[in-house]
């Protein structure tokens, strides 16, 4: 079978004022091509999981391998380089409003090129027609040369997944992207997220409050109680009754 | 409601319309105000404007350099002004800098550059390196360093914070984030400022003229030493015609940007 392109094991993590920790040996496999959606009550460590991954915050043990790579414990330049491998799409899609769509694309492969290259500011053709190409990919070619500041939020989110693979990432991590989208494009979203694992072989990782999406769409749920990981199952497998179970009782904030 | 308490808002407003009338009449008496001595001495006014009519146009072609100069002066100070405050605001704003130390240095400097007045860096800079634009130059850049490094620190403290975060997610460098992601979405901000930066330093390398620093203000003095009234009136006009030129432009460009 191949190795997962994320793997996390035992991890852990608290907060310097909280009593109990977020995060309690959390361990999650994820392999190319593969859609796992996280499901789990407000304050059972989701985001904060996924945090832990692209190191926004440092998790006090456990092992984060992406793509091979050993994520726990970098800093500076070796954390720079090792972000190139996963990609984080929030519940805002955090562009930068002034600029095109094209070019917020385009941002998201600043990693990939050397720091004097990417400094001055100015984004090369080649770069704005690979980005193109990406905004192909989530349907939205014709707004490119558009401010971002005109889109609605599914076409800002649509955009932001456009920079995530501008990154060229082999884990993909989404943290509540449909939060603010109706229903319609909500399933647009997933939707193409889960295209991407299928055709482009990515590892998606997707934090949802909708039970019924999560189930509709991912090859694997896995559920989140009180900082750790209260099943992980296929989606065909997941009863009303386990879902109801992550969200009986939630912890205070 | 009893009628002490109903009347209260009305003693305190009394009070306070009191305590104001108070500030206003020792500042009167601090400033040694008479207006009477403003009726009484009209006549002399009306004399000085007597004799600057009409004004003297045969300096027309005099008043170009000087204007020219002025113009100059505030542009080149403005300019080097922008381009020193952007690095003392990204040292001076929180989400930016890289350290406390630099943050307590870059706006303990760029309040000194604003607490000395752009006049008194004049007469530093003119004892420094002589008569001429040039200490004006030098003056309106310091002086701007500081106005703008302030302001400049306030807009880049306001951005959105969440593009910034997306594109250090992407593993790209400290420097490609600031401009890729902190830049743009300031960038209009700054200009707007840094043409309003440009309207004031108009107005002040008029007055810099005076300590010596050159343009249209040192020959309005000369000119002024000299009793020359008509000259006076003259340069007065340039002067108006100068200002309302950069306000006009910096408005229209303004418009432009933002």
């Amino acid at each position: 079978m191949d190795e997962p392109l994320l793997d996390v094991r035992d991890l852990s993590m608290s907060w310097p004022s909280a009593e109990r920790p977020v995060l309690r040996n959390v361990s999650l496999r994820v392999r190319s091509g593969e859609f796992v959606a996280i499901l789990g009550a407000n304050g059972s460590g989701k985001t904060t999981f996924l945090k832990c991954i692209v190191r926004l915050v440092t998790p006090e043990s456990g092992s984060i391998l992406v793509a091979g790579q050993q994520m726990a414990g970098l800093t500076g330049a070796g954390l720079q380089r090792a972000r190139r491998n996963v990609a984080l799409i929030s519940q805002s899609a955090n562009l930068v409003k002034r600029r095109s769509v094209v070019a917020n694309v385009a941002t998201g492969s600043l990693g990939r090129r050397p720091e004097w290259w990417t400094s001055a500011g100015a984004l090369p053709q080649s770069e704005l027609e690979l980005a193109s190409r990406y905004l192909q990919t989530v349907g939205l070619e014709h707004l490119g040369t558009q401010r971002a500041a005109t889109l609605s939020g599914g076409q800002a989110q649509r955009v932001a997944i456009a920079r995530a693979l501008a990154q060229q990432p082999q884990v993909l991590l989404a943290d509540e992207p449909v939060a603010n989208l109706d229903p319609e494009a909500a399933d647009d979203i997933l939707h193409l997220l889960r295209r991407l694992a299928r055709e482009d072989g990515l590892a998606v990782c997707c934090v949802l409050h909708q039970p019924d999406l999560a189930i509709a769409y991912a090859d694997r749920v896995v559920g989140f109680s009180d900082g750790s990981v209260a099943f992980d199952a296929v989606s065909s497998a997941v009863s009303q009754a386990m879902v109801d179970s992550l969200y009986r009782s939630e912890p205070a904030a | 409601m009893s009628g002490v308490a109903r009347l209260r808002p009305r003693l305190l407003a009394c009070a306070g319309a009191g305590a104001f009338l108070a500030v206003l009449v020792q500042a009167a008496f601090v400033t040694g105000a008479r207006p009477q001595d403003l009726l009484t001495g009209v006549h002399g006014m009306a004399d000085i404007l007597h004799r600057s009519f009409p004004p003297n146009v045969s300096l027309w072609s005099q008043a170009f350099r000087p204007t020219l100069e002025t113009l100059d002066t505030a542009l080149l100070g403005t300019v080097a002004g922008v381009v020193f405050a952007v690095p003392f605001a990204v040292l001076a704003a929180r989400n930016t800098t890289p350290s406390p130390v630099l943050y307590a240095l870059a706006r303990g400097s760029i309040a000194l550059f604003r607490a000395v007045p752009d006049l008194v860096w004049a007469l530093l800079f003119v004892s420094a390196v002589g008569l001429g634009a040039f200490p004006g130059v030098l003056a309106l850049s310091v002086h701007s360093i500081g106005m703008l490094g302030r302001l400049f620190a306030e807009v880049i403290e306001d951005i959105d914070m969440g593009p910034v975060e997306a594109l250090s997610l992407t593993g790209a460098g400290r420097i490609a984030v600031f401009t890729h992601a902190v830049v743009p979405g300031v960038a209009p901000s700054l200009l707007g400022i840094a043409l309003y930066r440009l309207d004031e330093n108009i107005r002040a390398s008029i007055v810099l003229g005076f300590v010596g620093a050159g343009g249209i203000g040192f020959q309005l003095l000369s000119a002024m030493n000299l009793f020359q009234y008509r000259d006076v009136s003259f340069y007065l006009i340039v002067n108006f015609a100068l200002v309302i030129a950069v306000e006009r432009a910096s408005a229209a460009l303004r418009k432009r940007v933002l």
